[in-house]
């Protein structure tokens, strides 16, 4: 759920957006090219991937990935994903040039999570691979509930909030698959992000 | 890409739009006066391209959804306190809603969103991204960013394809359709995306370097930022705030 300009207040979305940009050069420094080039690529193996939709009950979903994004690419998932909200907002119109770093925020704090229980390493790597794409999808959608609430729009988007519960079950499912994939075939990946 | 917005440096475009963008979200929630001038400036400053009307349309239709999404909560929320609504009295919660409280808080939210999406879709109707990426670094946007950026742009189409590809691949293989049961095999076939672009992503960093790639796209168009490109953000920018201010 990209949140479009003009529905938060501009207070919020500079103070987003500044805290998201110092993000981004604090978590994407120190990077070689070479590394650049494969989170470019992640980003958009990633991207192309969530465009793909999974039905769910009488409406679909399309994947995230955030907690995909943080167990690959650990702290460096968060500029990865600036990157996509921003060719997002371009190319479609999803989200907004001023609200670009209130999303960043919303769905980076899912993935950093997503990079921070991955790298604790407590539990069996399956569960733990579940409960990163779980939080990946839960963390943003309880943000943007947070915001909308505090910024005068009620309670209706914590509504909102509950029923991505569903997709963020299939999401840690998916991921949970994506990772014992990884594990048997090139577990190097699984490494990248530590 | 002709008239006179696009012959302008891609800063000028950029910086424009996102002034404009701003002054009109400033507009207080449930004042729309100033729309009385936001709609004629923004026809003007689209009129200073040629984006296509279609395309312009399409984008706004694609955002309706949210934006009409939070127009409603904005308006339901305005109306509650007044209202006597509560689950189970008989009463709709549709009669209950306040709409002389709500409908103007609704309808500001709808003219701020739309306005915006009028705007960026604008923008990249008529500047490549290329030049969107070049005028973003020149503006002090971190370089893994803009390569980042860069690569996607380059690289989603592609790898959307051969995901295609794995998919039809696999659809012909299957007897039946896949149900719940088939996360594993999509998850499979997810991390079988991922590893080719991991090894695509060296070959491609080795061609790279091989062509002489420093670290920076190259574009091949060069402008500058002069007289003709700060007068023009000015005035767009200062437009709007009168607008903004005055009504």
């Amino acid at each position: 759920m990209h949140i479009a300009d003009g529905i938060i207040p501009n207070v919020w979305c500079g103070a987003a957006h500044a805290a998201s940009w110092t993000a981004v050069y604090l978590l994407g420094r120190n990077v070689e090219t070479e590394e650049v080039v494969r989170l470019g690529m992640l980003a958009s193996a990633s991207f192309a991937i969530s465009l793909v939709h999974f039905p769910l009950g009488a409406t679909s979903v399309h994947l995230g990935l955030y907690g995909l994004a943080g167990i690959l690419a650990g702290r460096r998932a968060f500029p990865v994903i600036f990157a996509a909200l921003l060719l997002q907002t371009l190319l479609f119109q999803h989200g907004g040039l001023l609200s670009l770093g209130l999303n960043a925020i919303n769905m980076g704090a899912g993935a950093l999570l997503a990079a921070g229980l991955w790298r604790a390493g407590v539990g069996p790597e399956p569960a733990r691979a579940f409960l990163c794409g779980f939080v990946g999808v839960v963390t943003p959608a309880l943000l943007i509930a947070a915001e909308f609430w505090l910024t005068g729009y009620g309670k209706g988007f914590l509504f909102m909030a509950a029923l991505y519960l569903g997709a963020a079950a299939l999401e840690g499912a998916l991921t949970a698959a994506v990772v014992a994939f990884l594990r048997r075939t090139r577990p190097e990946l699984l490494m990248a992000g530590a | 890409m002709n008239g006179l917005f696009a012959s302008l440096d891609a800063r000028a475009r950029l910086l424009a739009v996102v002034g404009a963008t701003a002054v009109v979200a400033s507009t207080p929630v449930g004042v729309l006066t100033p729309f009385v001038l936001y709609v004629p400036l923004t026809y003007l400053l689209l009129r200073t391209g040629q984006a296509s009307r279609e395309y312009l349309a399409w984008r706004c239709f694609a955002a309706a959804p949210f934006l009409l999404m939070a127009g409603l909560l904005l308006a339901v929320e305005a109306a509650w306190p007044t209202g006597n609504w509560a689950p189970g009295n008989g009463k709709a919660i549709w009669e209950a809603i306040n709409w002389d409280a709500g409908l103007p808080r609704a309808l500001s939210i709808l003219g701020k969103g739309f306005t915006a999406v009028l705007l960026l879709a604008f923008l990249m109707a008529t500047t490549e991204l290329a030049e969107l990426l070049w005028a973003m670094r020149r503006l002090g946007s971190p370089r893994p960013l803009n390569l980042i950026l860069g690569m996607m742009y380059r690289y989603t189409s592609l790898l959307s394809e051969e995901y295609a590809r794995m998919e039809r691949a696999r659809d012909c293989r299957m007897v039946r359709p896949l149900g719940w049961q088939g996360i594993g095999v999509h998850g499979h076939h997810m991390g079988s995306l991922l590893v080719r672009s991991w090894d695509r992503a060296d070959r491609v960093h080795a061609a790279m370097v091989s062509r002489g790639f420093t670290g920076e796209w190259p574009v091949s168009r060069s402008s500058a930022f002069g007289m003709r490109e700060t007068v023009f953000v000015l005035v767009c920018v200062a437009s709007f705030l009168a607008a903004r201010v005055l009504l």
